[in-house]
This record gives structure tokens, C-alpha cells and sequence, in this order.
């Protein structure tokens, strides 16, 4: 339930969201769900809502009309640039440790 | 049932109100849709303090300074046994930050909830909660720390002067006057600046 938990960057809450709201609109109960499916991270209500409102402050998402007592939230396309470079930059780190990982290993 | 929602209630007031507003509910309904464990508890605590310290409230933040204030003064004077003949700096001292932050939770307060009358309460409150939290809570430290002798007589004697000596009587007026006028001109000033934010987008287009 930490903010940055032991498991690494690929189960930062924030990036988690953005990428579960890459493939459309989402209330915070279903990108729970979500995430833990496809990331396999249970986020903690405290947590998911904590990461919500910073990525609406930096507007990398926002909130749709009411829906009854869930809200909707959207990616924005400031959000989607936020990702992409985000996932960019864990790409190329991933790419390099597995090469350095593979010349120790030969 | 009714207990879970309760225990849903208290742990969403130790959200900020600002935040409570926006998200409260949707987090509600999502603590009611599951189990409450002791992980899930622990995890609404911990980001009920993350946000308190990322978007403060006005109106804590107010009454943690003026307490503060007031409680490390009578402690110190207490233990120093200062006479009343050196007060008047720390009179003057006391009294600006008090406007000062009649004003300021005034201003702070109209800005994040849009109400004048929210605003003048904020700003009018902290000032009542110190006065009286104040010695409380000095008296209680003191009464912890130091032995009773350390207590000067005029801390135990504040009706005493109330009663006998009309000039301090017409001051502690005049404070409980000018105190709600500076949580409305903060409230005024919030609202102005308030206004002046939300038409600047326009402004611009």
C-alpha cells in the first residue's frame, strides 16, 4: 500500500492509472479492478484516490460529469504525452539493465 | 452495517474539507463496496495524513499557530515568572498576529470554498479555539512538566481582571471587535481575488 512500493517503478500508482485509462474512461473502482489485472497491484482506496488527485492537479487526467456516486475520469493528452515518455524512459533503463544483465551473464 | 458507515464517515473527516468535497463521496461508496481490513484502514489513514500536509486547511493551520502561540507564551512566562509590567510587547505581538491570521484564514478560506460567509467563520474561529485551547493546554503541560509554585498568581486571576479594571476590560472589546473585522476583510479580499482567478482564463481568450 506504499507510494513507492518494493516491487519497483512498474507499480508506481500513477503510471498504473494512466495506463489504465489509456484505453478509455474509467471510475476509480473500475481502474482498481483494472490494475489489478493487468499489473496484478491491489491499490488501496487511500492510495488510488491519493495518486487521482495529484494526476488531476497536474491535469494529466480529469474528471467526467457526474455519474452517479462513481465520476468517470478521462486521459488527457497532456496525461498520454506524461505516459508514453514515462514508459519510453522505462523501456530504454529495462533494455540497458538486461544487456548489462546478459554481458555479466556470458 | 451502520457501523461500518460510520467508521466510513469518521475516517473521510480526516480528509481536508477541500478534499472531502471533491472525492469524499466517490471514496465512500468505494470503502462501502468493500471489505474494511485492517490494510484498507491503515491505507485511508496514512493518505488522510498525506493529504492534510500536501493541501493543509486554513482553518487547522490557523488554530495550530494561534495555539501555539498562546500555549509557549503562558509556558514561558509561567516558568520564567515574568511580571505584568513587560506584557506590553507581547501584547502588541499577540494582538497583530491574531488579525494577521483572521485575515489571511479569511482570505485563504473564500479562495478554496468560493463563500464569504465560510471565509469570515474561518477567520473568527481559530482566535476562540486559541483563547480558550490555550491556557488548556498550557495548564496541562504545566502541570505535567513543572512544579505548581512556578504558577504566577495573575494566570490563575484573568476574571479578576475583567472585572476590576475597565482599560483592560475596553481592550479585550476592542479585540473581540476587530478580530471578526479581519476575517471579513479577509473574506472580502479572498472573494475579490477569488473572482479576479476564475474571469482571467476568460480574460486571456
Amino acid at each position: 500500500m506504499a507510494r513507492k512500493p518494493e516491487t519497483g517503478p512498474s507499480s508506481d500508482p500513477e503510471l498504473l492509472i494512466l495506463s489504465s485509462l489509456a484505453d478509455g474512461p474509467k471510475h476509480g473502482y473500475a481502474m482498481k479492478l483494472d490494475i489489478a489485472l493487468f499489473a496484478n497491484v491491489e491499490l488501496g482506496p487511500g492510495t488510488l484516490y491519493s495518486a487521482i488527485t495529484r494526476l488531476v492537479d497536474h491535469r494529466w487526467i480529469e474528471p467526467q460529469d457526474e455519474n452517479g456516486r462513481q465520476r468517470p475520469y478521462r486521459i488527457t493528452m497532456e496525461g498520454l504525452e506524461h505516459l508514453h515518455a514515462q514508459l519510453e524512459r522505462m523501456q530504454r533503463l529495462a533494455r540497458f539493465g538486461l544487456r548489462r544483465l546478459r554481458t555479466v551473464c556470458t | 452495517m451502520y457501523l461500518r458507515k460510520i467508521l466510513v464517515r469518521l475516517l473521510l473527516t480526516l480528509y481536508p474539507a477541500a478534499w472531502r468535497k471533491e472525492y469524499g463521496e466517490e471514496v465512500r461508496s468505494m470503502l462501502l463496496a468493500q471489505p474494511l481490513t485492517a490494510t484498507v484502514i491503515v491505507d485511508v489513514l496514512l493518505n488522510a495524513m498525506r493529504q492534510n500536509f500536501r493541501r493543509p486547511d486554513p482553518l487547522r493551520v490557523a488554530v495550530l499557530i494561534l495555539v501555539s502561540w498562546r500555549t509557549s507564551w503562558i509556558l514561558w512566562a509561567s516558568i520564567s515568572q515574568l511580571s505584568p509590567e513587560i506584557w506590553p510587547p507581547f501584547v502588541q505581538v499577540d494582538r497583530s498576529l491574531f488579525l494577521l491570521v483572521a485575515l489571511a484564514t479569511g482570505c485563504w478560506t473564500t479562495i478554496n470554498e468560493g463563500e464569504i460567509g465560510r471565509g469570515v467563520f474561518a477567520g473568527f474561529w481559530p482566535a476562540l479555539l486559541a483563547v480558550n485551547l490555550a491556557p488548556l493546554a498550557a495548564a496541562l503541560l504545566l502541570f505535567a512538566l513543572a512544579p505548581h509554585n512556578t504558577i504566577p498568581d495573575w494566570a490563575l486571576t484573568t476574571a479578576d481582571r475583567f472585572d476590576n479594571n475597565p482599560t483592560a476590560m475596553r481592550y479585550d472589546l476592542a479585540i473581540f471587535l476587530t478580530r471578526p473585522l479581519a476575517s471579513l476583510c479577509g473574506a472580502l479580499l479572498g472573494h475579490l481575488i477569488g473572482k479576479r482567478r476564475a474571469s482571467a482564463p476568460l480574460n486571456r481568450a
